[in-house]
């Protein structure tokens, strides 16, 4: 060992030779040149527009002539606005029901679809139908679904004995409604996700805890769920993203009624902006909702890391 | 396994990404030379943005036929649905590439013939005297800040009530047939008792007010007497003995159970579509509704009848102009707009979308769709307030909307106190009024 070592020693220092820098650069410029066709999609549709809304947040702008710089005048406005609590307040809530619903149904139709079962893929099928279809159609045939008058959902209601629901005129139910086609619609994916990561999880860890005793309930809690932190940490940022941006079921079924209790913030930022043309202002509660779904994800993050440290 | 070496080396697939570039960038170039995206075309062809039903675009498409048999020059309808119109005209003319002509309403009008520099001057297109055969107020509407005209004014339409005829015969209902003879608000209240009593207890009416469609309310507010502006437009007088009235009488509708209430002010869906099916049993609707309904409302009759009145009879104003953008292709686009508000043009459009003309020479009309039905509109036409014709072609008109569906939502769906209502009506079209002279 001394003596390779001493042989080491009495080598000359390395000199990198002017080739392999140059190489390096050029490694580094094909890199940048491959990244380029993505980096300059993302410029162009997110972060120049981000910029922009940024700056427009702090203009009085109809989106016509020039914006009038006002400071923070917009944003001191949407704080005393009734109507953007309310929209902020409705969002709020329908996250915090839609999301939880959609991952845990997720996770129970993946459990379930991952065993062996007659027509396993025509089940899979069916409960990422709604994921595939169009927003617009999903909301028509729920405005239907819960029409007071003729919908099927009162139908059967009252088939059962139940009292019938005003979806369209109490503004808790409306909510609700919005919260179950939400929840149908985004219910496949989350299914579709889970059953990709429940198939990543290595067979000898479920042999092992079969070979310890450990009930099915315990192999779901101590092995299937923390195993499954990754896919539900992206699953859970997802949702609430999506949630926080819901808007073309809600202009379908409900118009933001009744008395805007399916009002959400980015309806509210789209009736601003390009109905009444306030997009200063508009933009203002976009840079708000950006701060929100951010915090939002950040607090996620942390809180997957710290799950992952621990 | 032996690597396999790539039969390109890196500064080969370089230099083919590079030359793919430039090739994608010549591609791009070619393409924006050919005018794609529904921009004007360099070879002549006009844009002509709108939405509408079958009816209305195989009607506008047979003038755009006949003016490139005319003219040589070719008209690409660029359909878009109702909501998405004004945003995509809106960021087009942001992005110096506007339609050469789009369809507005007359409500939304206003908010581009204060713009300066959007919209042409067709004056030099007009033939002489071709302005003085439309209706005056309707001619108005089309002319913008510096008073030059920036389009036609291309139609009318205006609501009244169709109703099921069988539900009505069954509450033994004599239906008005002359607008002297039309039903006050106090006989309608009456009236639609009956037809709820006589049915079930279906609903007996459904007005059209919902979401963009608030405006409709102020026919009430024009029947009591009432206005939202006075005659300058410079104070807002929503704020009055009408319009209290007017709301304490529409709000009473829903309260006393006469009113679907699943048709408020903020709605995904609208009572026309609901009334094929047999409930409500009489909406408040356009005249350019009666195709879809002839087709859709087949399991019963149905007829038609006058707006209710109190101290005038009154209805909303509906309908669309066409304007022309301020473009390399003005002239052109002038000249359609012209010739499709011509005589000939306007009575064919008008009888084959069952729509009103504007034009006071085109008479006679032989209407597609329901032609007995049709007299109920053009004499409830008449009924149009040359206050709410003023008020609906102003700039500040989509602020007046919007605060329209916010407060009636209130007052129809949470019982606001009509007050209340009012005075937050009064005071949001006033801030409205303010920021738009500012």
């Amino acid at each position: 060992m001394a003596v390779v070592g001493a042989a080491a020693l009495e080598q000359p220092p390395r000199v990198q030779r002017p080739g392999r820098r140059s190489r390096r650069r050029g490694e580094a410029l094909a890199g940048l040149g491959l990244a380029a066709p993505a980096l300059a999609v993302f410029a162009v549709f997110m972060f120049v527009p981000l910029v922009m809304t940024a700056y427009y947040s702090l203009t009085r702008y109809t989106g016509f002539g020039d914006p009038r710089f006002q400071g923070v005048e917009n944003f001191t406005q949407i704080f005393g606005d009734p109507l953007f609590w309310r929209s902020l307040a409705n969002t709020a809530v329908f996250t915090v029901v839609s999301v939880p619903l959609s991952v845990f149904g997720g996770l129970g139709l993946a459990l379930l679809l991952n065993r062996a079962l007659p027509g396993r893929g025509l089940l899979r099928a069916l409960f990422y139908v709604p994921v595939v279809i169009s927003a617009v159609s999903a909301g028509i045939i729920a405005r239907w679904i819960f029409n007071e008058n003729f919908g099927i959902a009162n139908r059967l209601l009252s088939g059962v004995g139940l009292p019938e629901v005003g979806w369209q005129t109490s503004g808790p139910a409306a909510l609700a409604s919005v919260v179950a086609v939400q929840v149908w619609t985004s219910l496949g994916f989350a299914m579709v996700v889970y059953l990709a990561g429940l198939q990543g999880i290595s067979g000898e860890v479920y042999e092992a805890a079969a070979l310890d005793g450990a009930s099915r309930w315990r192999v779901l809690r101590s092995i299937t769920w923390p195993l499954l932190g990754p896919t539900t940490f992206f699953i859970l940022v997802y949702m609430v993203i999506t949630s926080f941006q819901v808007f073309d079921i809600v202009v379908i079924m409900t118009g933001g009624g009744p008395a805007n209790a399916t009002t959400f913030l980015v309806n509210y930022a789209y009736d601003t902006g390009f109905q009444q043309r306030r997009q200063g202002y508009a933009a203002a509660l976009g840079v708000v909702l950006f701060v929100i779904v951010m915090v939002l994800t950040l607090l996620q993050w942390r809180v997957g890391r710290r799950r992952e440290v621990a | 396994m032996l690597p396999t070496r790539s039969p390109w080396s890196r500064r080969q697939f370089l230099g083919a990404l590079g030359a793919g570039a430039v090739g994608a960038g010549a591609l791009t170039g070619c393409s924006s030379s050919s005018g794609g995206g529904g921009g004007s075309g360099e070879d002549g062809a006009l844009t002509f943005t709108l939405w509408g039903g079958d009816e209305e675009l195989a009607a506008f498409q047979a003038v755009a036929d006949a003016f490139q048999q005319q003219e040589g020059v070719t008209v690409r309808l660029n359909q878009l649905p109702y909501p998405d119109v004004l945003p995509s005209v809106d960021s087009r003319i942001q992005a110096n590439d506007p339609p050469d002509l789009f369809r507005v309403s007359y409500i939304d009008l206003g908010r581009y013939t204060s713009l300066e520099g959007v919209l042409a001057d067709i004056s030099s297109a007009l033939p002489d005297g071709y302005a003085d055969a439309f209706t005056p107020a309707l001619w108005a509407a089309v002319q913008g800040a510096d008073g030059t005209p920036v389009g036609v004014p291309h139609h009318t339409d205006c609501s009244a009530m169709v109703y099921n005829a069988p539900a009505f015969a069954a509450a033994g209902v004599q239906v008005p047939t002359t607008l002297d003879t039309a039903w006050t608000w106090e006989e309608l209240q009456q009236v639609l008792t009956e037809v709820k009593g006589a049915n079930g207890g279906s609903y007996p009416v459904a007005m059209n007010w919902q979401a963009a469609g608030a405006y409709r309310w102020l026919s009430f507010l024009a029947q009591a007497g009432g206005s939202v502006f006075n005659d300058d437009l410079s104070q807002v007088t929503i704020a009055s003995d009408a319009g209290q009235r007017a709301l304490t009488w529409t709000q009473g509708l829903y309260t006393a159970g006469l009113h679907d209430p699943t048709f408020l002010v903020q709605a995904g869906n609208y009572p026309d579509e609901a009334f094929p099916a047999g409930s409500p049993l009489s909406i408040a609707t356009g005249d350019f509704n009666l195709p879809s309904l002839v087709t859709s409302a087949t399991s019963f009759e149905w007829g038609a009848t006058y707006l209710p009145r109190d101290v005038a009879a009154a209805t909303d104003l509906g309908g669309n102009a066409v304007v022309v953008t301020n473009g390399p292709n003005a002239e052109a686009a002038a000249k359609f707009a012209v010739f499709l508000a011509d005589a000939q043009n306007m009575k064919s459009f008008c009888e084959a979308t069952t729509v009103l003309p504007t034009r006071t020479d085109v008479t006679d009309l032989a209407y597609a769709v329901r032609p007995d039905l049709m007299p109920v509109f053009v004499e409830q036409a008449t009924t149009i307030p040359e206050s709410l014709v003023t008020a609906s072609t102003s700039p500040v008109f989509t602020q007046v909307n919007q605060a329209l569906q916010q407060g009636l939502e209130s007052a129809f769906a949470s019982g606001a106190g009509v007050d209340e209502t009012l005075q937050g009506l009064q005071t949001a079209i006033e801030q409205a009024l303010e920021q738009q002279q500012a």
